[in-house]
């Protein structure tokens, strides 16, 4: 019998169609598959199709694979009974099997991971998101020059968190113009992880914005938690279907990127530092680190103990300063 | 932030034109009688335009006035007309250029930072040297003062007005002269009817408002112009001076109690300190619809010491801020009080100083403050080319959900001695009631 078995990619836009004149079928890696798949979580042998003599379904017989495989996103073992346009599931590798004389109908059926992914794939979203910002923005200005404080507090929360989604969805954008094909899929370990860093950076740029923003109306210790939260909602299904990587390798790296953020930015106050106001101290009532929230309180003796180390540091930073004046002198000397 | 802005607007104020930046340019107010005149033009020959030359493009870079004071040559200009030298001395060299065009070099011999002073000697003698004779005496209050200089490039230009006596404005000293001093002045003579030295041109403070260093100060630079500093220790001596005066200064500023003083019903604070400081208030008291309760005290002293075109010294800046909810509820009350940022006074580059390092802490509350938690932060940077010297600036925050009460102050060109004194100082100068 002539069938047609569409095999998506991961975004579920595209699929590769194959026409076949068989009664059977075998799925996996293996060369002499009759549907040959290109996915490591996929055995070698993974799934045998079988179609009934009516023609009318056919069943579905799991090779024993190691990570299984689904109809219509369910689980199942061994056999199942399975009808044409039935979304079947071999590792990452989705497929659905026609008759060929079938009305011809792409599914727009698509997972909820699956439909973010692709909605980030548009420059769209993230303009829109954008220019909410920028109303945000603009409303803000205009109620805090009515001084209505109580949309203040609320609004730079949003817009903080609005552009943070803006950069993260024009990064995820300009990702998937990029590698508008490889982003389907990396074969290539070392490129699949340097992506997924990149991306998880890239993100965390944009969601440092967002802190920035959410840290002037919340304690710095709320907005941490909210910020590495949202962060993590939002970095792992990033490139999910498109990397070899097993999940907890995934998982591992983002959590790892993330918390080193987090931390960063409490042990080193310079993550703080605004380069651009090189000689302004960064002395802003409320935005003491976290890590003093927990600190004991110190008595103003203690407190104008503490103080004179600054002078220590200031004059450290001072001697250095001179010497290399004196280097740059010294050099400018022997190039003449 | 409304006390940034507040800080600004005070700042500008205040802040004191130095007569080689911009001044508006107004007619003098009256004319010199004929004798007097003819008298005054005889001393033309004896001012000069000073001009700064840049080796590099053999370009002035800075121009003011200047005057004989000697037969051997001495010449009296203002160290603000050649701090372009005093920071890159192997960079530029000093010209004075008389009514007739005459050009001739000077070499810097030393200056007085503080007073604004620097000490010239002609490098060529000629045979018939001129000079101005210093006053003996000082004026008497209403006394006729004129003013010479060389504005721009627009010839000699003589500014009438009259001597008011030592401005209470500066700690420095500085004579209070009701002329209008234009661009290009700075460092003129100003002298009584007979033609002597009252006086050195120095800045303006309005159309009418202009200061000049009274000739005393001369005296001490004069006993030593046999004694030329040498250039790579100008930056030791300008540190020096410094240090002296801020000695002085905060030796006299820090010697009475601070009285404390009310700032609502809820808050004590410490005003104007004496000297050269004042004060301005501000609160939010007639505003009906505000949602919270604002009052606040600004002050500032004058003493601002200048040392370069992008770096400036002595400020003291001090400020108190107090809050109360009202209407907002406490994320909302958190958000307005914990937002001020405070920058330092004065200007410097990052040739001159260091990064700020800064020590912030949450305080152990008092008895009054129990149910309050107390920040504290203080940064402070060093000076790179004149060791010994910080800039520090400091806050205190005390709040709680619904009242909040900060205190600020900003201190520039001090030792850690004088800094570590008036921040223990005013760590007290802010209380709850």
């Amino acid at each position: 019998m002539e069938i047609v078995v569409e095999i998506f990619d991961s975004s579920l836009r595209n699929a590769r169609i194959e026409k076949l004149d068989v009664t059977e079928l075998r799925i996996g890696r293996a060369w002499n598959s009759d549907i040959l798949v290109t996915d490591p979580d996929v055995d070698a042998e993974h799934l045998l199709v079988q179609l009934t003599e009516d023609s009318e379904s056919f069943t579905l017989c799991d090779l024993q694979s190691t990570n299984g495989s689904r109809h219509n996103k369910k689980k199942f073992d061994g056999q199942t009974q399975a009808g044409f346009g039935d979304l079947i599931q071999l590792g990452r590798t989705r497929l659905k099997i026609h008759r060929l004389h079938d009305p011809v109908a792409v599914t727009k059926q698509r997972s909820f991971l699956d439909n973010q992914l692709v909605q980030l794939h548009r420059p769209l979203i993230a303009l829109a998101l954008g220019a909410s910002a920028i109303v945000l923005q603009l409303l803000d200005m205009y109620l805090s020059s009515s001084r209505d404080l109580e949309w203040h507090s609320v609004l730079t929360s949003l817009i903080g968190m609005t552009t943070g989604l803006a950069v993260f969805a024009l990064v995820i954008a300009g990702l998937g113009k990029l590698f508008r094909n490889e982003f389907v899929y990396w074969p290539n370990l070392g490129l699949a992880a340097s992506a997924i860093i990149l991306q998880k950076l890239l993100a965390v740029v944009a969601a440092w914005i967002s802190f920035n923003a959410l840290s002037e109306g919340l304690d710095e210790f709320i907005s941490t938690l909210i910020i590495a939260t949202i962060l993590t909602l939002w970095l792992i299904p990033g490139l999910h279907l498109c990397t070899p990587l097993k999940p907890w390798i995934r998982n591992t790296i983002t959590a790892a990127v993330v918390s080193a953020t987090v931390v960063t930015s409490y042990i080193l106050p310079s993550f703080r530092d605004n380069p651009w106001q090189h000689n302004q101290p960064q002395l802003v009532t409320g935005s003491m680190p976290a890590s003093l929230l927990l600190a004991p309180e110190v008595s103003r003796e203690e407190y104008l103990e503490l103080i004179t180390g600054t002078f220590a540091d200031a004059d450290e930073l001072a001697v250095k300063a001179r010497e290399e004046n004196l280097e740059n002198l010294e050099n400018l000397g022997s190039e003449r | 932030m409304d006390l940034k802005k507040l800080r600004v607007t005070l700042l500008a104020m205040l802040s004191v034109v130095l007569v080689t930046g911009t001044a508006i340019s107004q007619e003098s107010a009256g004319q010199p009688p004929e004798q007097i005149r003819s008298r005054l033009s005889q001393l033309y020959d004896q001012v000069y335009q000073i001009q700064i030359i840049e080796s590099s493009t053999q370009n002035k870079s800075s121009l003011g006035s200047g005057f004989q004071i000697s037969a051997d040559g001495l010449v009296i200009t203002n160290y603000h007309v050649v701090s372009g030298l005093v920071f890159e001395p192997s960079h530029h060299k000093i010209l004075y250029v008389d009514q007739n065009d005459n050009e001739g070099e000077l070499e810097l011999i030393r200056f007085d930072a503080v007073n604004d002073l620097a000490l010239l000697r002609k490098t060529e003698l000629s045979e018939d040297e001129q000079y101005l004779n210093l006053a003996r005496q000082t004026p008497e209050l209403g006394d006729s003062v004129y003013s010479l200089g060389n504005p721009r490039n627009v010839g000699m230009l003589m500014v009438s007005g009259a001597y008011n006596g030592l401005s209470d404005y500066s700690f420095a000293g500085r004579i209070l002269f009701s002329g209008s001093l234009n661009p290009g002045m700075s460092g003129g003579p100003a002298v009584n009817a007979s033609g002597e030295v009252i006086g050195v041109n120095v800045s303006t403070a309005g159309s009418q408002l202009s200061f000049l260093v009274p000739v005393t100060k001369i005296e001490h630079l004069l006993a030593q112009a046999s004694d030329p500093w040498q250039p790579d220790n100008y930056m030791g001596e300008i540190a020096a001076q410094v240090k002296a005066f801020q000695a002085d200064y905060f030796d006299q500023l820090l010697a009475p109690e601070w009285t404390p003083k009310d700032l609502g019903e809820q808050a004590l604070v410490t005003g104007e300190l004496g000297l050269d400081t004042s004060c301005w208030g501000n609160s939010n008291e007639n505003d009906q619809d505000a949602k919270f309760r604002s009052l606040s005290l600004t002050c500032s002293n004058s003493n601002h010491i200048f040392l370069s075109g992008n770096f400036n010294t002595g400020v003291l800046h001090y400020s108190y801020s107090y809050r109360e909810a009202r209407e907002l509820n406490p994320l909302q009350f958190h958000e307005l009080t914990g937002g001020l940022t405070f920058y330092p006074d004065n200007r410097a580059t990052d040739d001159e100083v260091t990064k700020y390092s800064c020590e912030q802490q949450y305080l152990v509350p008092s008895q009054e403050e129990q149910g309050h938690y107390i920040q504290a932060g203080f940064c402070t940077r060093a000076y790179i080319n004149m060791e010994g010297l910080y800039d520090v600036l400091f806050y205190r925050h005390s709040a709680n959900s619904s009242r909040s009460l900060m205190s600020h102050f900003t201190l520039a060109g001090v030792s850690m001695e004088t800094a570590m004194e008036f921040t223990g100082r005013f760590l007290e100068s802010a209380s709850w009631k």
